[in-house]
């Protein structure tokens, strides 16, 4: 069913993570981010896999949900390893078919493209999607993205749009619902036939539902207008950011994680890897 | 026609089961909707009226029990389940909002077309259809955007009536509009039931709709169905229905109050015109009785 997507699954909570300022989760992971690519050797990628545990650890969300989050990355993933496997060239081939050789070297180069694309999806759902809701989230970036006013950026413009886009997705998913099975009594098939048949099927949904996201798009406008918007001057906030002691142990925290990352690969290794 | 009786067993409908969303929608519902009749069903909001429906034409699959169609389970050829969605219309709640196409008569035709209906046939179920809810000839040429929204939603039963449904099921079907929108919709529904004498189930919260048109009436409260049978019966249960926390007819209510003042009114009266007939029974009598004393 449509409902069981998930989109921006936020799981409330008390976390750490939850607490954490949202602006600063946002420069949290982008420095974590950055941090993983640099990890180069296997103390670095030690490293990160222990930090991204620690953060599993400390947000309290379920490892269930945490591995069903993974599974749209899983196909590129594998993907990507198998690429690696076959194509990195080393000195001494492990497994000697003629044409087909692969080296050690390959596989650890895999191995370590696995654990930085896990690390990278794990760490910022963690630290972003699961742990922040997407208001915040939208707060956080209009507050993040102000010095860009000065340069005539419609910011906050930009910001509400997200907020309402975010807001709607759950509506305009449960509109879809009720369209596809108003159109099935009809004796719609959606499930049957050929690729131009499928498409074709699709019409009897998509007109109703573009109407109706105008229609809303107008009543939501309309709705606003009444209540005074006039976009973001002078408009004050109900919950208002402010930067805590905490938030600073984070970033310091993010911040020798990231340099001990970097010196981690000055450590000699006998793995090489070709990147 | 044919009369199709509709029968659900043991039937419960779980959403989401085995996740931390699991809701319980319907709980072991027996009931059978009688052939050529116009059943009404009632409850609260969250009752499990709209997932009923949804089961009664194969939209949703039962978790456990059975819906059986005359003497088959719906359920039998999964596959063909389409053709079970022929024979049991469902109008949805707001159905304007599923109107799609260019013209009224194409978007009538949509279903009937599905079913493989064309040339004269096709013609002469959409036009049935479209004088059944009272659309002029007129309006067939327009787009269903141009018409008003009591117009739409009579263009969205059309739809449905034009598959000639041996049961159509009616979730609100005047739900939102005003006071002669309802009773015009409700006595369309009424007039196509008498002469295509097929079986109707009809879903509203206004009790005073469904005790003025239904033939039977089932009551369903958290789950489970409260209470069932003829208009009758149920409300002369009134106490029962009214103890749950459902409205009663504000007529029935009427009586009600008067039988507890001692009038000696007889139960089980719901519409305004019975209750008339009733008071002036009750006057004639004390009339008579003030003669008889004097």
């Amino acid at each position: 069913m449509l409902k069981d997507i998930t989109l921006g699954q936020f799981f409330p909570g008390n976390s750490p993570l939850h607490k954490m300022d949202p602006r600063m989760k946002i420069i949290i992971s982008a420095i974590f981010i950055v941090a993983i690519f640099f990890a180069k050797n296997i103390f670095s990628f030690a490293l990160l896999i222990l930090f991204s545990l620690i953060l599993t650890t400390l947000s309290g969300i379920k490892h269930s949900v945490i591995l069903k989050g993974l599974k749209p990355i899983v196909f590129i993933v594998v993907f990507t390893a198998i690429i690696n496997i076959f194509w990195t060239k080393g000195e001494t081939p492990l497994i000697n078919f003629g044409i087909i050789k692969i080296y050690p070297e390959g596989i650890y180069t895999a191995a370590f493209m696995i654990i930085r694309v896990v690390s990278l999806v794990v760490g910022t759902s963690l630290l972003l999607s699961y742990t922040t809701s997407p208001i915040a989230l939208t707060d956080a970036l209009e507050r993040l993205m102000n010095p860009l006013k000065k340069l005539k950026v419609p910011v906050h413009e930009f910001a509400m749009m997200m907020t309402i886009a975010l807001r709607f997705i759950p509506t305009l998913i449960e509109e879809t619902e009720k369209i596809m099975n108003a159109q099935k009594a009809r004796g719609a098939d959606f499930e049957s036939g050929n690729l131009l048949n499928r498409l074709k099927a699709l019409v009897p949904i998509l007109i109703p539902l573009f109407i109706s996201a105008f229609r809303r798009a107008d009543e939501l406008a309309v709705a606003m207008e009444c209540r005074c918007y006039h976009g973001g001057d002078g408009r004050t906030k109900m919950k208002i950011l402010r930067f805590s002691v905490f938030d600073f142990v984070w970033l310091f925290v993010m911040l020798i994680f990231s340099v001990s990352v970097f010196c981690l690969n000055y450590i000699p290794t006998t793995i090489k890897l070709s990147f | 026609m044919k009369l199709t009786d509709i029968r659900l067993e043991n039937v419960s409908y779980i959403y989401s089961p085995n996740t931390p969303f699991q809701k319980e929608a319907l709980e072991n519902i027996n009931i059978t909707f009688k052939g050529g009749k116009l059943t009404g069903i009632i409850g609260h909001t969250g009752s499990g009226k709209s997932t009923l429906a949804q089961l009664l034409n194969g939209l949703l699959k039962p978790t456990s029990g059975k819906v059986y169609l005359g003497d088959t389970d719906i359920w039998e050829k999964p596959k063909e389940i389409n053709k079970i969605r022929y024979k049991v219309g469902l109008v949805f709640q707001y159905p304007e909002y599923q109107l799609f196409e260019e013209t009224v008569y194409e978007d009538i035709a949509y279903g009937p077309k599905n079913m493989g209906v064309s040339g004269d046939n096709l013609n002469r179920t959409v036009s049935e259809a479209a004088d059944f809810v009272g659309l002029t000839p007129d309006l067939l040429k327009k787009s269903p955007f141009e018409l008003s929204g009591g117009e739409k939603r009579r263009v969205a039963l059309a739809g449905v009536i034009a598959m000639e449904p041996e049961v159509l099921v009616l979730d609100e079907p005047a739900a939102g509009l005003d006071p002669r929108g309802r009773t015009e919709i409700l006595e369309r529904i009424r007039n196509y039931q008498k002469q295509k004498n097929n079986t109707i189930i009809l879903i509203s919260h206004s009790m005073e709709d469904i005790s003025e048109y239904a033939d039977e009436i089932a009551v369903l409260k958290n789950s489970k169905v409260l209470c069932s049978g003829t208009v009758d019966t149920v409300f002369r249960n009134a106490e029962l229905i009214r103890s749950n926390g459902l409205a009663i007819p504000k007529i029935t209510e009427i009586m009600l109050e008067l039988k507890h003042r001692g009038f000696p009114v007889s139960d089980g009266i719901y519409t305004t015109s019975d209750a008339h007939k009733e008071i002036i029974r009750l006057i004639n009598s004390y009339k008579k009785n003030g003669e008889n004393n004097a």
